[in-house]
């Protein structure tokens, strides 16, 4: 079954929108087909069950940080590769 | 959209303070919006309310970058405003908000709607990913020299072109 990936910022609007590029791009790269959805982490604290993966920008409650991979990375372009190994991981 | 066309010389800012707060920078970058009509100025306070929760600040390393925003509802216009902060200011990580960072260089980003100012945004960031045209940033003494740091010649081959 396909994964859900949450990718999530503090508006919605600007670092969640440059992580979403980004991981499409990479995902078309490598052919994984997963759904992609783009939220702001306020709404969406109490339905993150329902996700796979989720991709944060911001930091988020320590009881989900199993679930969270932190894309800041994608941000700074420093340490890019770590983000993406670990994404492709979570998805395989 | 190019960033030369949102990116107004009178939205540049060079802070030569020491001890310029944070709360200061964004004001006066907000100020600036709010006197071309790209912002009300209820965008400003939002900005303010939004770093204490989700902050900013990036960690690049040498010279580090803010990107404060926050949602579009009270953005006129998409645009951008450019702090060149001397002496640098202090932000928290967005990475880690316990740590605080010392920033150089802080875009203040007005969006109204993400998807069509994509182009803004990357170009922002691939200008932040390139540590050498960072440095040149925050190396400005005035604010044309920030404009033509921004010049697409300068740095668009170093982004996601397409």
């Amino acid at each position: 079954m396909k994964k859900k990936v949450l990718v999530i910022c503090g508006t919605g609007v600007a670092t969640s929108t440059i992580v979403m590029q980004k991981l499409k791009a990479f995902l078309q790269e490598k052919g994984i087909d997963a759904s992609l959805e783009q939220s702001k982490v306020i709404d969406v604290l109490n339905k993150t069950d329902q996700y796979d993966v989720i991709i944060s920008t911001t930091a988020v409650p320590s009881s989900l940080k199993d679930k969270v991979i932190n894309a800041v990375p994608l941000l700074t372009g420093i340490g890019v590769e770590r983000v993406f190994a670990a994404i492709e991981e979570a998805l395989k | 959209m190019n960033m030369p066309d949102i990116l107004d010389i009178e939205h540049v800012i060079i802070f030569n303070d020491a001890n310029i707060s944070q709360e200061d920078v964004i004001r006066a970058l907000g100020e600036r919006l709010i006197q071309t009509g790209c912002i009300e100025e209820q965008y400003v306070s939002e900005v303010l309310e939004r770093e204490k929760h989700y902050p900013t600040g990036l960690e690049i390393g040498e010279v580090n970058a803010a990107i404060p925003h926050a949602v579009p509802d009270f953005v006129k216009q998409p645009s951008i405003a450019v702090g060149i902060v001397k002496q640098g200011v202090a932000f928290r990580n967005m990475a880690d908000p316990s740590q605080s960072l010392d920033v150089h260089v802080v875009f203040l980003l007005a969006m109204t709607n993400p998807e069509s100012q994509l182009k803004m945004l990357e170009q922002t960031m691939a200008l932040i990913q390139d540590k050498q045209q960072l440095l040149r940033l925050a190396s400005c003494e005035q604010a044309e020299e920030v404009i033509q740091v921004f010049q697409p010649s300068q740095f668009l081959t170093k982004g996601n072109p397409r």
